[in-house]
């Protein structure tokens, strides 16, 4: 028995990580995993990942206590197999799980004939227009709900998106997947083309989702958009006797977005939403600067949160190579500029530049697109690529990562 | 009947058109034994010593341009390959140069076109200047040293093999820099030549790796069935026969069928491989409705004939022409093209079905003995369970034996 040798393998399955004396291994499949910090497992774990080893080594029987009940611990969580190395049988190999995306930016880049905007309008994916940026409500937090989520905005010029550049920019979006196309402003009914939009819109049987404030909301007006999907923005104080009227108003494919800043405002959401017997809503913490530990409590995560759901293995690659919040999203606003996301620097302006042109550039100089992981302190942290992506709260807190594992970690 | 292609997908395959390919002249100045439109073949018009019109290759050109600038094109910038190909294409010199000066003032800022050239390069020292001024990417033909292009004979039945070699010469002498980025060479593979004997002389000659074909088995007539056989070689077969099979199936790497078979096993089977950005994000659309590994129409390229018959490729049979360019202007009939197509795959669809390697397929249709026959077309590529098993098994062997190929294939091969 002794002399027996075995095959130790890692599963295709398993995503490994390993970070300052730390190694973790997950199951993808089912989100078992196992962290260790033993020198002597990491070695281990590092001679499977030797390329030549396509993750399979050779262990004698007689290994350490250590290792076999590490053995015994993967094996349990579909992690490692071990298999009795009969003699004259080849060595069984693992394919690895490397990720070849094909269209990768940078191997386009190193392809003499091919340019990384080649299939473009197949990411653009999420559209959000603005068609007027004036608005005469005072919004507590007006400024901050746009940066964070869907939302209507505002400024202080008064600029309305030209009509004819508007059915433009339809034509060149005309072919492209989207999942998302969102108008909203500003206060859209104000909007100096609004009536011939919606005609225009129902000719050519467009159907985007308009967004609009709940004050905002015109009721002799609502008839005109009453075929499109609508979104109505609550904020606190919010006024409930509006969102009991539009809740009362025949809009079938009307949905609710209740923006709130602590836990008095989420209670007062739930409420709202049960009193006024609405169905399709969602609440959305929003960060106002003063309201750091809500967040803290709410939305930083821990070691726990993070691989208590499971992530796909295909998550844990998207997660290397894009921002899965932002990816093929594009903000067009009335003066014509573009950004790929609210927080960030313009990327063109549909006045000079077609919609394609301007996806290209984002891909190449990155505003948003492919933000991933991979500043500090998310570079050096085993759960990295688990974790989602970079979203609009790292960016408005202006921290990189809104969790406590890195103090774990340090430990 | 199943609508697997739709008249909007092959408007989106033309307005993101990346090859377009012009048969020149019918007319050679060599008379190969093996050549596509020669003695072993039947499918293909008439060689007449005929040119391709100017004006038809025009009247493609401002056809193409609207679906370029339509809203089905999905390319900020995109290369466009504009190919020419014969008979012997440098016969019809004045073609060439006018459709190069046509396309290079189009008014489209979105592509970059790239003028190419497969030639047998027997009139290469007359046009050379002006090929390498354009960029030309140039294939030439060429089966390997003087024995091994033994095929290759002018109309006399004279070897060519100095010309070729003393022009190509003569190019790399003239235009280094050149030479070394942009000209290829392509070896036919026969009962003359080995892929060893082609490895080696282009590695001492040029040193450089040219890609080999191999004989095309379709639309052979039947009487000449016998004598192609004879001629005909099997790339991999030919591979295994080597000394140093090892060592040249690794120098040519993509380039070998070995690593070709790997490479698409793993595209289709490891789970690692994704396509673009959308499919990390979003996952592999659903595989349900495209059967055989038959390109969409002009997914790849467009092919025109020296009769302005218009195909999705050279390398299929003229009957299966899905337009041409007519006195009065292009004719495509997009619903038409569909209907062929759709119908084509509806006499696979039940072979498909329970073929287990459905998912990487490389049988193209119109590749496929009696496909335009009423009846049930048999399909070669058709793999049982015990098939595939069997693919698989060679394919992991493979890798156990290689494994940093594994990574290489995984992370430096772009194959789409």
């Amino acid at each position: 028995m002794q002399n027996k040798k075995y095959w130790l393998g890692i599963l295709p399955h398993v995503y490994y990580a390993q970070q300052k004396g730390k190694a973790l291994l997950y199951n993808t499949k089912t989100g078992a995993h196992i962290l260790t910090d033993s020198k002597l497992i990491i070695t281990l774990l590092e001679q499977m990942h030797e390329k030549q080893n396509l993750g399979v080594i050779r262990v004698e029987a007689a290994i350490s206590e250590q290792h076999s009940a590490f053995i015994r611990e993967s094996a349990a969580k579909n992690i490692c197999f071990i298999a009795e190395a009969v003699e004259n049988q080849p060595k069984p190999i693992q394919l690895m799980p490397v990720l070849n995306l094909q269209r990768d930016m940078e191997k386009l880049q190193r392809e003499d004939d091919r340019f990384i905007g080649e299939s473009v309008l197949h990411y653009l994916s999420d559209i959000t227009i603005y068609l007027n940026d004036s608005c005469s409500l005072h919004c507590c937090h007006c400024g901050q709900y746009d940066r964070q989520t869907a939302h209507c905005y505002k400024t202080d010029r008064t600029t309305h998106f030209d009509f004819e550049l508007l059915q433009q920019l339809f034509q060149q979006l005309a072919c492209a997947p989207l999942r998302m196309l969102r108008i909203t402003g500003g206060n859209i009914f104000e909007y100096r083309y609004f009536n011939e939009l919606c005609s225009w819109l129902k000719k050519k049987k467009i159907y985007p989702m308009f967004g609009i404030h709940c004050q905002n909301v015109d009721f002799a007006q609502l008839h005109k958009i009453k075929e499109f999907p609508l979104e109505i923005f609550v904020n606190f104080p919010a006024q409930k006797e509006i969102v009991h009227k539009t809740g009362a108003a025949e809009l079938p494919r009307c949905s609710y977005s209740f923006l709130i800043t602590g836990e008095p405002e989420y209670a007062a959401a739930c409420a709202m939403a049960e009193e006024c017997h609405l169905e399709n809503y969602k609440i959305t913490p929003i960060y106002t600067g003063n309201n750091v530990s809500f967040f803290e409590e709410n939305i930083y995560v821990t070691e726990q949160d993070i691989v208590s759901e499971r992530v796909p293995q295909r998550m844990i690659f998207a997660h290397q190579k894009l921002n899965s919040h932002f990816f093929g999203a594009l903000h067009i606003y009335p003066n014509g500029d573009v950004k790929a996301n609210p927080n960030q620097a313009v990327t063109g302006n549909i006045v000079q530049d077609k919609l394609l042109q301007i996806a290209e550039r984002e891909l190449t100089v990155n505003t948003a697109w492919r933000q991933i992981r991979n500043g500090e302190p998310c570079g050096q942290c085993l759960y990295q690529f688990l974790c989602p992506s970079p979203s609009n709260y790292e960016w408005v807190i202006g921290r990189q990562n809104l969790c406590s594992v890195q103090k774990m970690q340090s430990r | 009947m199943n609508a697997y292609l739709k008249t909007s997908f092959i408007k989106q395959q033309l307005s993101n058109l990346k090859q377009l390919t012009f048969e020149v002249t019918d007319a050679c100045n060599l008379k190969c034994k093996y050549c596509g439109y020669g003695e072993f073949y039947n499918d293909y018009d008439k060689r007449e010593d005929k040119n391709l019109p100017v004006e038809k290759a025009i009247r493609l050109l401002d056809y193409l341009l609207p679906f370029w600038q339509s809203e089905y094109n999905a390319a900020a910038h995109r290369h466009v390959y504009i190919s020419f190909y014969g008979g012997e294409p440098l016969l019809n010199m004045p073609f060439i140069e006018q459709v190069v000066a046509y396309v290079e003032q189009l008014p489209i800022t979105s592509r970059t076109f790239t003028f190419s050239m497969t030639t047998n390069a027997m009139l290469l020292n007359r046009y050379m200047d002006w090929l390498a001024t354009k960029d030309f990417n140039i294939l030439v033909s060429l089966d390997g040293d003087r024995d091994n292009n033994a095929y290759r004979v002018d109309r006399a039945g004279h070897e060519a093999f100095d010309t070729i070699v003393r022009n190509v010469e003569l190019l790399r002498e003239k235009y280094p820099d050149y030479f070394q980025r942009k000209i290829n060479f392509n070896a036919v593979l026969h009962n003359k030549n080995s892929v060893e004997e082609i490895h080696r002389f282009f590695k001492e000659k040029y040193d450089t790796m040219p890609s080999i074909g191999e004989l095309n088995n379709m639309g052979i007539r039947p009487d000449r069935q016998q004598l192609f056989q004879q001629t005909y070689r099997n790339q991999t077969e030919s591979l295994f026969q080597a000394e140093h099979y090892e060592e040249i199936d690794r120098e040519r790497f993509i380039k070998s069928p070995t690593y070709q078979t790997v490479c698409t096993f793993l595209h289709q089977y490891s789970g690692f491989v994704y396509h673009d950005y959308n499919e990390l994000l979003y996952g592999k659309p659903e595989s349900g409705n495209w059967i055989t590994g038959t390109c969409p129409p002009f997914g790849k390229k467009m092919f025109i004939t020296v009769n302005g018959k218009i195909l999705p490729c050279e390398r299929i049979g003229h009957q299966f022409a899905l337009g041409q360019i007519g006195e009065q202007g292009v004719e495509l009939d997009f619903k038409a093209i569909a209907k062929i197509y759709n119908r084509y795959f509806a006499r696979l669809e039940g072979q498909c079905t329970r073929c287990f390697n459905k998912k990487s397929c490389t049988q193209c249709i119109f590749n496929m003995e009696d496909i335009d026959i009423d009846g049930k077309p048999v399909c070669h590529g058709f793999t049982t369970k015990e098939d595939f098993e069997q693919y698989e098994s060679q394919v992991k062997n493979f890798i156990a034996r290689h494994p940093e190929d594994y990574y290489r294939l995984m992370e430096e091969v772009v194959v789409e």
